[in-house]
Parts: structure tokens; C-alpha cells; sequence
């Protein structure tokens, strides 16, 4: 398998546990009988592919390593995000007893130094958690260069600091697996392009967040990228830029929906609620749609949760004044149990959707 | 190493020497000569009392403190911005206005501008003068009524303002906005007293009831009751903070501090200074002197 991640070898891992507790079984009810060569053959065989998948990847060899391999991701979730912290205080706390050339001196070597320390950790930590740790650090180190020259110097702030922010985030999620690097990248990437979008039409970078629709552009952008640059080697990538880029698309819709005068455009609020109102609802369904034949279990259940988040906002709008309140949760719940009965009769019937029957 | 991480490896160095590169060679850019303006500012203009979270940061940043000029002597509502002046900075000015033309006008979003900023100018003398007139106004007022306790109080408060307004309160005025530097640069054309620097700027709109001065109630629509005054505000990001360097913070920590002046009750713990504030090609400020001034 050229392009095997850590998650496919973990599956074949688990695979191969599988076969050999039903191989026990097939055995001890005498179904099927291997001889001893073939015991052999087997055993070297698969032996030999779980060792190199735990030199490679450090998968979890049982459930009991599997339930300490994710606590080990949150301690250096949490580790990361502290040493981040620190870093950033430390900067401030001595900062003013160097001298400019001393300060950009410092702010170089500190982004240069934690990037080959991360590279470097990367090299001889085959489970990822510590460089992982050390590139989020790198990162810090990157964001606080470009903040404090921006102090240092008096620069007037610019969204353009955003665009190297991301590209840094994107180098060293690819570079170390990192998933939360990629999302601190795609929100870079965000955020650059939805307040290139505002200031195209003369606004101030700054108020790039109070139009929603100047994300919609940057959506689509980062759904697309899994779909015209390959992911299969780095695990959960592909799901993040399909979540992201629907969380993009999404909430800006969910905001203009219920706020039309954050519109760009020039009619009455109403209308532009009810429309956003319909999109939502339709674009939901679209995703939804989608998932199911593309086989995109994360676009299934983030379209069904705005759908379901759409659904109860247009319930709320409707009945929550006019209902009494066991009424309005009586349909709200009728509502779920209508929308399980959805999800079967589609989960029993899959290739009405287009999808592959299981 | 394999090439993924030397590639990686040569990809991040790169970047990380691209982007510190193009941020030094713009401030090397905005600090060659000839500069847009210098100021010579004081501890009017330049405050260092805030002191947000000063206990985890010891470099020292200064402060910026610019004021708009009244628009008239006793109207602080009016936007300091004018419609024509929105208008030219690219805002959609309606020509009549009523409920539905401010509240479109209301949902523009902030946009860039230039601001002018004036020292110790015409717009300073003119403040002290209100100042001046209403301390007079109101001393004479209280002569021909002696007994007026209001009044008794209204003089010390005036003049205390006008103490204030001649020893402590900035002479730094924003007084003008555009869009071309180089035409803002020939109406304002002394270095010395008019620096540009960049702004955004944000529509405003206020309403005023308008007085009835007809017998019995007030036979007016709602609408018409009301007369709205539109315009705009700027501020200027890099003021909030302008970075001290290194080598002026032990003149700074030995600055004297400000005495009490008689006229006033408190006295000011501000330390006393002059400093030349330098705006560079790119309009960006920063220190360039620091001195002790007269306490």
C-alpha cells in the first residue's frame, strides 16, 4: 500500500485481531483446521506486518493502549496549548530588556530553532505526540515573530500577516500529521481570504467578520481542496477541510438567517432572512445528499446538524410565542423521532442515494 | 532526513527569512529619509499611564493622545466627520435623510482614510480660546451675582478646564481626512505641526429632538420631531501603542515627574518629557528622542 497513514494501519492491525479471535472460533468448532505450516505462515506473516507498522506508526497494539494512546493526545493537546502560553508571557515578560537588533535577533532565532527542533523530534518520535507538541510551539513561535515586529516597529496591522500564518500552520501540519495545525492554518486561510473579499469592496480588513457572506467564497475554496489535491496519506486531513469548509459555509448562512441586516445586500431585512432561511435549508440537504454518495460520514452529520439547527431555528421562529411550551417540545421531539425515521429508511435503502449498499 | 522533512526544513527557514525580510525592508523603507513629519510631542500627547497587564510586560509603549476639535462651542454630539467629508472618503451619503435613508447609511462598514494631525495649531488656540471665553463668561456672569452658589462652582470649574486645557490636555488634533496624501501634504504642507497617518474610519449618526416652541402639546408627527445629524469618526490603530526602544528606558525611568500646578486640585504623577515623534514614508510612527522636560 504506497500511501498507508497511521489509521490504516492501525484498521489492519485491528483487522488482523479480528481474524485470528474468529479463526480461534472457526477452530474450536471444527469448521476449519489449519496445518501447522500454515499456522506458521500466518503468524510470521502477520508478526511481521504489525512490527513494522509499530516501528512506523506506534500503532496500539490492544484496547488498553488505544485507551492511553488518547489520553497521551490530550496531555499533549493541553501540553501544547501551555507551552504555547508560556512561550508567548515569556516573550512579553523580558522583552523590554533587549535592544531592537537584540529583539529581532531573538524573534528569528526562536522561529527558526523551534522549526528544526520540531523536524528534528519528528525524526526520532515515531507516535507523533511530541512533535506535534514542538510544532504547535513552532507556530507560536512564528505568530509571536510577526506580532512583535509588528510592536517593535509601529506597523500599521495588516490582514496580509494572515496569509504567511497560514502557509507556516499548513507547512508544519503536513510536515507532523498535525491535525490542530491544520485547522489553525485553514483559519488563517479563512480569515485572509474573507477580509481580501471585504476590503475589495473598500471596507477596513478588520470589519471583514460583520458581512458573513465574505466567508462564503473561502467555504468553498477549502471544501474543495481534498477534492483536487490528494489527502490519503495524512489521516483525518480530508475530513477537516470538509468539515471546516462547511462550518464556513454554514454559519455565515445560520447568521444571515437570522440577522439580515449583516447582509451585503441592499433589501429589507426580512426577505434576505427568508432566503438565507431556504438556502440553509437546501444547501443542508445538498451536503447531506453528498455525504451519503461520496461516502463523507462527517459532511452526513454536519449537514444533518445545521439541518436539524435550521429545522429547530424556523420551529422556534414559528411556535415558541404562540405554543404552549409542552406543545412546542412535544413537536420538537416528533420532529426528531420524523428525522430517525428518515435516517433509517435512508441507511436501509443506501443506493436510492446513490451510495454504495453495505 | 528524508526529503519530505528536508523539504520541509528548507520551505519553513525560507519562509520564516521571506516574511521577516519584507516586514524589516518596509521599516527600512518607512525610516529612510526624508521622513513625512516630525513632532516634537510632550507628556500631553503621549501617555504612559495605561498600564493593562504591565506586571507580565516590561517594554514601555506610549500612547498617542489626539483629540477632535469641537465642531461647535457647545455641541459635543455632532460626529467630528461631516457628511461632505464622508462622502469624499468614499461613504454613500443619502440626500435626505429619515428613518429608512440613516439606517442604510448606519450599516456601512468602516473604511481606511487619512487622518491629519495637527500640533499646537490653530485647532489647539481655538480650544483654549472657548476655554478661555467661558472661564470669562462665567467670572462675569457670577460678579453680577454674587450670591449664586451655582455659579460659584460653575467659575472654579471652568477655570480649572482652562488650567487644564493650558498645561495638561493634548495640543494634538486630528483636523482633517482624505484619501491622497500628496493632497493633504500641500494643504497641510509644514513637517513641523501636521503629521498623516492612516485611519479607519466609521460612519456615525445621531438624532436631536427638535425644540417646539408652539402654544399647547407639540403637534408633530414622530418624524418630524427629530432632526438627525450624520457623519463619521476615525481612529488610528498604531496609536494605541507606540513602542519605546531599549535605548531611552533609563531616560525614561530617570524622567522627573509633573509638579502640582496651582490652579488645579490634584496634581499630575506623569512623568515630564519631550519627544520627537518621527512619521515615515509609509506614515508609521516611532521614537526617535526622548528628553526631560520642565516639571
Amino acid at each position: 500500500m504506497p500511501t498507508l497513514n497511521r489509521s490504516d494501519a492501525q484498521q489492519r492491525a485491528d483487522d488482523i485481531g479480528v481474524f485470528n479471535r474468529e479463526l480461534a472460533r472457526l477452530e474450536a468448532e471444527q469448521v476449519l483446521q489449519l496445518s501447522e505450516p500454515q499456522r506458521a505462515s500466518l503468524h510470521e506473516h502477520q508478526q511481521h506486518l504489525l512490527h513494522s507498522y509499530r516501528a512506523a506508526f506506534d500503532i496500539d497494539h490492544n484496547s488498553q493502549a488505544r485507551q492511553l494512546s488518547l489520553g497521551m493526545r490530550i496531555a499533549s493537546f493541553l501540553g501544547a496549548l501551555a507551552l504555547a502560553a508560556s512561550l508567548f508571557f515569556l516573550f512579553y515578560q523580558f522583552w523590554g530588556l533587549f535592544g531592537e537588533i537584540s529583539q529581532v535577533a531573538i524573534l528569528l532565532s526562536a522561529s527558526g530553532s523551534s522549526l528544526c527542533l520540531t523536524l528534528w523530534v519528528q525524526r526520532r518520535d515515531s507516535s507523533g505526540y511530541f512533535s506535534k507538541l514542538a510544532a504547535l510551539v513552532a507556530f507560536t513561535c512564528f505568530v509571536l515573530n510577526i506580532v512583535m515586529l509588528g510592536q517593535i516597529f509601529n506597523i500599521t496591522p495588516s490582514d496580509k500577516a494572515l496569509l504567511p500564518w497560514a502557509a507556516y500552520a499548513l507547512l508544519l501540519a503536513y510536515a507532523c500529521g498535525a491535525r490542530l495545525l491544520l485547522a489553525a492554518g485553514i483559519l488563517c486561510v479563512l480569515a485572509f481570504i474573507a477580509a481580501r473579499v471585504g476590503t475589495w469592496s473598500g471596507i477596513y480588513w478588520l470589519g471583514f467578520g460583520e458581512r458573513p457572506e465574505n466567508f462564503i467564497p473561502a467555504a468553498l475554496l477549502i471544501f474543495a481542496v481534498p477534492l483536487l489535491i490528494n489527502q490519503r496519506r495524512f489521516e483525518g486531513f480530508a475530513m477537516l477541510y470538509r468539515v471546516f469548509g462547511l462550518l464556513a459555509l454554514f454559519l455565515p448562512i445560520l447568521v444571515l438567517a437570522n440577522w439580515g441586516a449583516g447582509s451585503y445586500l441592499d433589501y429589507p431585512a426580512d426577505p434576505i432572512e427568508s432566503a438565507y432561511q431556504l438556502l440553509g435549508f437546501v444547501a443542508a440537504a445538498a451536503v447531506i445528499w453528498l455525504g451519503v454518495r461520496r461516502e463523507w460520514p462527517d459532511v452526513v452529520n454536519t449537514g444533518l446538524t445545521f439541518f436539524v439547527i435550521f429545522l429547530y431555528t424556523k420551529l422556534f421562529d414559528w411556535w415558541w410565542e404562540s405554543m404552549p411550551k409542552y406543545l412546542f417540545f412535544l413537536v420538537l421531539g416528533l420532529t426528531a423521532v420524523a428525522i430517525l425515521l428518515i435516517l433509517r429508511r435512508l441507511r436501509s435503502g443506501h443506493s436510492l442515494l446513490g451510495g454504495t449498499a453495505q | 532526513m528524508n526529503w519530505t522533512r528536508t523539504h520541509a526544513l528548507v520551505s519553513g527557514l525560507g519562509l520564516i527569512v521571506l516574511v521577516n525580510a519584507i516586514a524589516l525592508t518596509g521599516v527600512a523603507w518607512n525610516r529612510s529619509e526624508p521622513a513625512d513629519s516630525r513632532l516634537h510631542l510632550s507628556e500631553r500627547e503621549l501617555d504612559n499611564s495605561y498600564s493593562y497587564w504591565r506586571k507580565e510586560n516590561n517594554s514601555i509603549a506610549l500612547r498617542l493622545d489626539y483629540r477632535w476639535p469641537r465642531r461647535e462651542a457647545d455641541d459635543n454630539r455632532s460626529p467630528p466627520l461631516n457628511a461632505e467629508k464622508m462622502a469624499e472618503l468614499g461613504f454613500s451619503v443619502p440626500s435626505e435623510l429619515n428613518e429608512d435613508s440613516v439606517q442604510r447609511y448606519r450599516r456601512q462598514l468602516d473604511r481606511d482614510a487619512l487622518l491629519v494631525l495637527e500640533l499646537d495649531g490653530p485647532s489647539y488656540q481655538r480650544e483654549l480660546k472657548l476655554a478661555r471665553d467661558h472661564y470669562e463668561t462665567t467670572k462675569h456672569l457670577y460678579e453680577i451675582a454674587l450670591i449664586n452658589k451655582r455659579l460659584k462652582r460653575e467659575v472654579e470649574d471652568t477655570r480649572q478646564a482652562l488650567e487644564q486645557e493650558q498645561h495638561r490636555a493634548s495640543r494634538l488634533f486630528a483636523i482633517d481626512a482624505g484619501l491622497d496624501q500628496h493632497r493633504l501634504r500641500t494643504r497641510y504642507p509644514d513637517r513641523q505641526r501636521y503629521a498623516i497617518v492612516r485611519g479607519k474610519v466609521r460612519v456615525a449618526a445621531n438624532s436631536e429632538l427638535l425644540d417646539w416652541s408652539g402654544e399647547g402639546p407639540d403637534p408633530r408627527p414622530q418624524a418630524q420631531r427629530w432632526a438627525w445629524q450624520i457623519g463619521g469618526y476615525a481612529e488610528i490603530p498604531v496609536a494605541h501603542s507606540l513602542n519605546l526602544p531599549k535605548r531611552w528606558h533609563a531616560v525614561f525611568d530617570s524622567l522627573p515627574r509633573g509638579k502640582a500646578l496651582p490652579g488645579l486640585p490634584y496634581a499630575s504623577r506623569d512623568k515630564v518629557f519631550t519627544a520627537e515623534v518621527v512619521f515615515g514614508r509609509r506614515l508609521e510612527p516611532w521614537i526617535m528622542q526622548v528628553q526631560a522636560g520642565q516639571p
